[in-house]
């Protein structure tokens, strides 16, 4: 148990990192990772250790997350939003977190479903097959979801068709 | 290469953004790639879409872990059943904490020096302060201690001596272990400052650690393991006070 333990303390970060991007408020994040780690005590029993513990620790997170979102349907995420509408005037790192956040917000923008898919995969080390076991639904439907949140998500940064001078990678890798 | 593996679909566009290929499909989607500037556009948006998310959630990962989340983990609740225990029990929970994030208690091993620095220094919380009763056995009888606390921890138990360092045995007695008894050693010197060996033998896992220094307010701890054997020797010392005496320590019980 002990090292069982130790485990689930090793996956921490990774599971305050999912929360943090689901949550977007480091408060609301770190409740909602104590939530799921009582949950996974819970029931470790039924944890089979065959199988990797993030994904299924992942799930429970997500389920739980679901839970508390139906509570405030139509809430939107906390952004810092004054920080997203400062002129573009300013040094490189802050240009770099200004498109860092607008990508973010376009992403909030989307239908749940394709949110839940294009945060989850982009953010997160899973397989595919676990991030649609997360999400609780086949791998077929991820893929179709993940592809028409990206396709949204490139016409809502005007990314599709303006790739002459393009490249918002750079730009992100550039400052980093 | 095969023809058929050559069709390259949406979802290997995605899958190769995400960096979900084999190497040998990969390679494939980006001969592809290189022929398809559409696509290849496609890709480099799902990667910086995906590194404009990373930018802003990975720095999670170096943050440290709560301590609420690191208790909920270790279900910390008190466990002795001493005169005064709540008022002690609320610092050892404090003191359970600051061990698990100065031993980076994420592997197995720093679990096992954060349990035992925990241990060592409720320990030594509770039991230096005694005046009466600090220990069951006193340093008279220690052939007794010696053979009591190898028969009910089940290792051969020597007694370390630190009278080198001005330490004198003042006694031991049994403690509260996982699987078998644990044992505790007091010492102490000329000016009545006191020093406590923690022991146990029922470590979950074998190994053997280097020592690790640790404090919570104002005790000092070394631990380190040895076999399934660990141990922890707690006191209001500094390290460089506490340092020569874990390795008089560990040098006499590894002989």
């Amino acid at each position: 148990m002990l090292r069982n333990r130790s485990l689930l303390i090793a996956e921490i970060p990774h599971l305050r990192r999912y929360a943090r991007s689901l949550t977007r408020d480091a408060d609301a994040a770190d409740d909602l990772v104590q939530g799921c780690l009582e949950r996974a005590l819970g029931r470790f029993h039924l944890w089979q250790p065959t199988r990797r513990l993030r994904p299924w620790l992942f799930t429970i997170m997500h389920n739980l997350f679901i839970d508390t979102r139906r509570l405030r349907v139509n809430r939107t995420p906390a952004l810092p939003l004054d920080e997203m509408h400062r002129p573009p005037s300013q040094a490189a790192g802050q240009e770099h977190h200004l498109a860092a956040q607008a990508v973010l917000r376009q992403i909030d923008l989307l239908p749940t479903e394709q949110r839940d898919a294009v945060l989850l995969v982009g953010v997160n080390e899973l397989t595919y097959a676990e991030a649609a076991k997360v999400l609780g639904i086949p791998e077929g439907t991820l893929m179709s979801r993940l592809h028409r949140g990206r396709t949204k998500l490139r016409e809502q940064l005007g990314m599709a068709g303006k790739r002459a001078t393009a490249n918002p990678q750079d730009a992100i890798r550039r400052v980093k | 290469m095969t023809k058929q593996s050559t069709t390259i679909t949406a979802d290997d566009l995605h899958a190769y953004a995400d960096g979900k290929l084999t190497p040998m499909r990969a390679a494939e989607v980006e001969a592809y790639l290189a022929e398809h500037p559409a696509a290849a556009a496609e890709v480099a948006d799902y990667q910086s879409i995906n590194a404009a998310m990373r930018s802003v959630f990975d720095g999670v990962l170096d943050e440290p872990i709560p301590s609420a989340q690191v208790a909920v983990v270790l279900d910390r609740r008190p466990r002795f059943a001493v005169p005064a225990a709540a008022a002690v029990a609320g610092m050892m929970l404090g003191a359970g904490l600051t061990w698990f994030a100065q031993f980076g208690a994420v592997s197995p091993e720093g679990v096992a020096l954060a349990e035992l620095a925990e241990k060592s220094t409720a320990a030594y919380v509770v039991y230096a302060p005694e005046k009466r009763h600090p220990v069951e056995v006193v340093a008279s009888e220690s052939d007794h201690l010696s053979a009591w606390l190898s028969n009910r921890m089940n290792m051969s138990f020597r007694i370390p001596r630190l009278g080198d360092l001005g330490f004198e045995l003042v006694g031991g007695r049994l403690m509260v272990g996982d699987a078998t008894p644990a044992a505790l050693l007091m010492y102490e010197n000329a000016q009545g400052r006191r020093l406590v060996l923690y022991v146990r033998n029922d470590l979950p896992e074998k190994a053997d650690t280097a020592m690790r220094y640790g404090r919570a307010q104002d005790t000092g701890v070394v631990t380190w393991t040895s076999g399934e054997a660990g141990y922890g020797l707690a006191g209001a010392f500094s390290q460089k006070e506490l340092l020569p005496a874990a390795q008089l320590v560990r040098a006499q019980l590894a002989l």
